[in-house]
């Protein structure tokens, strides 16, 4: 449910580290955390400045949220007619819907969804980020995760020897 | 990738499956202390309790019932030895089983929802 100061029509205007305006139904900026607090304490008159996500990000965290909006409001009325098919129905495509947004991305763009949607608390979208990555990860092998997240080793020769042994079914 | 803040770090460590973290303990230290700490531990089973290894007795000891075993609890109880199985032939009845007193042989029927390298950890299971 939107908060009392939410309202339907007015739109917030967030201000992406490169300048650019975008503006946001209030009733889909309280996917995130920030603006709905923001917006509880109503200090979001005038601009947002969003100074940790440029407006390449800030453009798919908006289509994402937008989205997921229109995705809840139509589902709030299927479940009001009982439809309870087409509710399972919905949420397989909205599941579709969100692997092909993400899997589009390339990595830097799903690195720069992941900081943004972390900035701006949005969990479902972290959520996804962050399973994508996870996705992209868990075939490598130590050395391309510290050539990949940019990681010098700490352990000597022996001990990192000593971990791979204990740990040596993980690496068949 | 390479400036990612440690809480994302956590995001995505928390959401791989269990062999993938045994292999990135020897990453580096900070990541074998943040793989090996209880509290991660905990937001990596709640995230992941769905996987599932559907276990048979062997064929010889007469008991066709099959049984299912949570694998990141399997995992995470490494040094404890109970773990739960469930019994799924008949509803809602649990068997406790403490692994150190398990001498049955087991067979592997299906990995549900986890991969399939995951069965290596039931080798660990009757190790």
């Amino acid at each position: 449910m939107s908060t009392p100061s939410v309202s339907v029509n007015r739109v917030l205007k967030l201000k992406s580290s490169d300048g650019e305006i975008f503006e946001v139904k209030q009733t889909v900026a309280v996917q995130s955390g920030v603006l709905k607090q923001m917006m509880e304490d109503g200090c979001t008159e005038g601009e947002i400045p969003l100074n940790n996500v440029d407006s390449p990000t800030l453009a798919k965290i908006i289509e994402w949220c937008n989205k997921h909006h229109d995705n809840d409001v139509e589902g709030r009325v299927l479940s009001e007619e009982r439809e309870k098919e087409k509710e399972k129905e919905k949420a397989a495509d909205m599941k579709k819907w969100e692997s092909e947004f993400i899997d589009a991305l390339n990595r830097d763009e799903i690195y720069f969804l992941l900081t943004g949607s972390n900035y701006m608390d949005i969990k479902e979208l972290l959520d996804c980020a962050a399973q994508k990555v996870a996705d992209m990860v868990k075939g490598k092998t130590p050395e391309a995760i510290r050539e990949m997240f940019n990681i010098q080793s700490d352990f000597t020769e022996e001990e990192e020897e000593a971990i791979r042994k204990e740990n040596q079914w993980a690496f068949d | 990738m390479s400036d990612i803040p440690p809480p994302l770090i956590v995001e995505i460590l928390s959401r791989l499956p269990v062999k993938a973290l045994c292999r990135f303990r020897c990453v580096s230290k900070p990541w074998l202390a943040l793989i090996n700490h209880p509290r991660f531990s905990k937001m990596h089973i709640s995230r992941t309790h769905k996987q599932r290894l559907i276990l048979q007795k062997s064929i010889a000891q007469r008991d066709h019932s099959l049984y299912s075993v949570e694998l990141e609890i399997l995992s995470c109880l490494r040094n404890s030895i109970h773990v739960e199985i469930e019994l799924l032939a008949e509803d809602e009845n649990f068997k406790d089983v403490e692994i150190g007193s398990i001498q049955d042989e087991w067979v592997v029927k299906e990995c549900i929802r986890g991969e399939s390298c995951l069965t290596k950890l039931y080798k660990w299971f009757h190790n």
